[in-house]
């Protein structure tokens, strides 16, 4: 079920909150908490048997998901007991990123080799389980965490670690979590207790969210379809009422559904980490990066920038860093040459950014935000368009190369 | 200074700050929900009165919401629903040629079975079998089935089921979840409006739908006949006769149809529908005649049928502005439904003309085919004019 659907609205949330502070009132701590656990799992269920109606259901996600938090929790407690501590980081973080890999980008590959070698090996269509790329995430953040000695041990309790990763209000879409943010907030007594602040400031982001999802995005996405389904057919302005709907809509889809989960999250008393800052208004990519999708480039910065050596091993590492954090992160977006592309130029793009800071010379804050814009757009076609192909057409419809027409010109 | 509020009542104070806040706090929710909630409930309560779909069954009145010009694009929505409702023991099954040409208050219905015209805008076989099983599962006791066929209906890698069907198709009652979108949607709100701005222009006394059937004279006609019928040939040729292919999985749901409807005592009546003379040598021009007679000639050996696609004095009634049978190449009229109805029902035969609604089976089909080409070739030559209409749009797409 989706945030704005009314079974969430008018059933499901309803009813979790009641029941949660209701159990929380009656100082059932352990029952409030497996209480979130279950909904949680009743939410994702119903998501893999409904969400889509033309994939065909995948119940067995669910057991994937169950299957997922007990391995994690397993080494979890290994890399915290033993002198083994590394390899079993290792072995977690290789287990999740081949489960990951494996559901998200088998496919991809077969088909790229495919293309390459004139070959036709073949698997059965595999569907991507809902939510993976989240909870891959944040439990491998929560196994590096255990390794460096982050995690507590009194917090160390199964029930709130199977909260901690299936929590219905980011179990499909994020933001992404780290355990040390969320867990105090699983286990503050008073958070079980309904407080009338955060319902009312948690209303309030949802009611932000939901607005932004219902009444901007999906109102743009009709616009979007239609350029992006005729993308090589697209006059310049054409083109660019294309390119900015899609820029629009993503941020008013994506950061809205971030406010409905922080909302929810704060209904219940829990504080999500918030993961859009007017990102439109950044002025320079790096501003932008610390704007969009912040939990997201924090986890890329924490846990694949910093590990690779960061900007500590001079100036050649630092730029191959850039661009290899963020070709994986297109990559995490998606299976498609359009996402590695999209990763590609922002990995350029944050190289440009940091090669221009040498010349210590500031650009005036209109020229940054409209170079920012610019190249933002610009990677946005890519990241939408159904291919390479399309997405070259639009870029050319917008620098006028497939003619410009004004309107009501004959 | 401090020591002149005792601890105590210190407390009491701060108590009575956080229970105002709390009560602010509590004013705000309620006030943000009602800001939300309000509009989104009048918008469920014009929906409500209106009922554009005609599915809440609100009372219909006139220069109100009597009439419900929406049903016409949402079929596939209202037809599952008031298969529900009404439960009919007789259904029509067809395309949009049976929502305006078949009756079910025919004469031939004497009996006190609940008919319904089921009828879809442009199925495939897929769909008619969904709505049979829809009929079936809401109806254990369904006595007749009447099934007019279409050869576009037999078009390989057809479009599916839109996803309206989906939610109410194949169940026994109206999920309240999808009840309560449909009311609450802004979609149907539009359609509300537009309920409301077409009653308000209009004088006319009765529903534009009776038991599934659209009655056709409240449809805006094309000024001129001719105009009506050269869309029509286009839409065809641009649409469902291009890149035709016979599919193999159409057989095999009509296959479906008659297994189950012979294991559950059900009197199926299978027919071709009647379509002019023009549409046909729109299949001719789409160069699909070969699969036309070989789509009979498949049906023939699954079941026997009447075939009134063929050339007759119906059918090949010269195209004008005062014709009676047909409203375009595609589309005939209700006097033809009534004919095509007494012919498969036997009923005042008299009225029928004779070479209207030939019976088929897989023994007759081979002269039956030869005879409809024989008329082809008669047509052909006596209707030049006719044809080239034909001819030239297909030669403009062509282009």
């Amino acid at each position: 079920m989706f945030f704005n659907s009314y079974i969430f609205l008018f059933i499901f949330f309803p009813i979790t909150l009641i029941v949660y502070f209701r159990l929380g009132r009656m100082k059932l701590i352990r029952l409030a908490l497996a209480w979130l656990g279950i909904t949680s799992l009743i939410f994702y269920a119903h998501a893999n048997f409904f969400l889509f109606e033309q994939l065909p259901v995948t119940p067995q996600y669910i057991f994937l998901l169950i299957f997922s938090i007990f391995l994690n929790y397993q080494i979890g407690s290994l890399i915290r007991a033993g002198s083994r501590g590394k390899l079993w980081l290792w072995v977690g973080i290789i287990i999740n990123l081949s489960i990951l890999a494996y559901y998200k980008y088998t496919n991809f590959a077969l088909t790229s080799l495919n293309g390459l070698f004139n070959t036709d090996w073949q698997i059965a269509q595999l569907i991507l389980p809902l939510g993976i790329s989240f909870y891959t995430f944040n439990q491998i953040a929560y196994l590096v965490d255990t390794y460096k000695g982050e995690v507590k041990n009194r917090y160390s309790d199964f029930l709130i670690y199977s909260v901690f990763v299936s929590f219905f209000p980011y179990i499909t879409s994020g933001p992404i979590v780290r355990y040390n943010e969320i867990i105090p907030e699983l286990t503050k007594l008073r958070n079980f207790f309904f407080s009338q602040k955060n319902f009312a400031l948690g209303l309030t982001w949802f009611c932000l969210g939901l607005a932004k999802k219902v009444l901007i995005a999906d109102n743009i996405a009709p616009w979007v379809t239609t350029a992006f389904s005729h993308a090589r057919e697209l006059n310049f302005l054409e083109a660019w009422v294309g390119a900015l709907s899609y820029t629009l809509q993503l941020y008013f889809d994506f950061s809205g559904y971030s406010d409905m989960a922080i909302g929810l999250g704060l209904m219940l008393n829990i504080k999500l980490p918030i993961n859009f800052n007017s990102p439109y208004k950044a002025v320079s990519i790096s501003d932008f990066w610390r704007r969009w999708h912040i939990t997201l480039s924090n986890f890329l910065r924490d846990y694949l920038y910093i590990p690779l050596g960061g900007s500590r091993q001079g100036e050649v590492r630092r730029y191959s860093n850039l661009l290899l954090t963020m070709l994986l992160g297109g990559l995490w977006h998606g299976a498609g040459w359009t996402f590695i592309l999209w990763g590609i130029l922002h990995g350029s793009y944050l190289c440009i950014n940091h090669g221009w800071r040498q010349f210590k010379i500031t650009l005036p804050k209109f020229v940054g935000w409209l170079l920012t814009m610019t190249a933002v757009i610009v990677s946005w076609v890519f990241f939408r368009a159904a291919n390479l192909g399309d997405g070259w057409a639009i870029i050319k419809g917008m620098v006028g190369l497939n003619g410009i027409v004004i309107p009501g010109n004959p | 200074m401090f020591k002149l509020i005792p601890k105590p009542v210190n407390k009491l104070i701060s108590a009575d700050k956080s229970k105002s806040r709390n009560q602010q706090y509590r004013r705000f929710s309620l006030g943000l929900l009602g800001a939300a909630l309000v509009p989104l409930f009048t918008v469920g309560l014009i929906n409500c009165l209106i009922d554009p779909y005609g599915i809440l069954k609100t009372p219909a009145l006139r220069k109100f919401n009597l009439l419900k010009p929406v049903q016409d694009d949402q079929t596939r929505l209202i037809k599952p629903v008031e298969i529900i409702q009404l439960k009919p023991q007789r259904v029509f099954l067809g395309s949009s040629r049976t929502i305006l040409g078949l009756n079910p208050a025919h004469g031939a219905f004497r009996d006190n079975l609940v008919t319904y015209n089921a009828g879809l805008t442009g199925p495939n076989m897929n769909d008619i079998k969904a709505y049979f099983d829809h009929a079936l599962l809401n109806q254990r006791d369904l006595k007749e089935v009447v099934l007019a066929l279409d050869f576009f209906m037999f078009k390989e890698a057809n479009l599916p089921s839109s996803s309206t069907d989906n939610q109410i198709l194949g169940k026994t009652q109206i999920p309240p979840l999808e009840l309560v979108r449909l009311t609450l949607s802004l979609d149907t709100l539009a359609s509300s409006e537009k309920t409301l701005q077409d009653n308000l222009k209009s004088n006319s006394s009765e529903p534009y739908y009776f038991y599934g059937m659209r009655r056709a004279s409240e449809i805006p006609d094309k000024k001129d006949k001719i105009d009506s019928f050269k869309y029509q040939i286009n839409n065809y040729l641009n649409t469902f006769y291009k890149d035709y292919q016979l599919s193999a999985n159409s057989f095999q749901k009509l296959q479906e149809i008659i297994d189950i409807s012979r294991q559950k005592n059900i009197n199926l009546k299978v027919l071709v529908s009647p379509i002019h003379a023009t549409q046909m040598q729109t299949i001719e021009a789409a160069g699909l005649w070969d699969d036309f007679e070989n789509w009979k000639r498949e049906i023939s050996k699954i079941t026997p049928f009447f075939d009134f696609a063929t050339y007759n004095q119906i059918t090949t009634e010269p195209i004008s502005n005062t014709m009676k049978n047909f409203s375009d190449s595609a589309h005939y009229t209700k006097g033809v439904g009534d004919l095509v109805l007494n012919r498969v029902f036997n009923y005042r035969e008299s009225e029928v003309p004779k070479d209207f609604g030939v019976y088929v089976n897989y023994q007759n089909i081979e002269s039956h085919l030869e005879t409809v080409r024989k008329n082809k070739n008669i047509w052909v030559k006596r209707t030049p004019q006719e044809v080239e209409i034909v001819n030239n749009i297909d030669q403009q797409i062509k282009k």
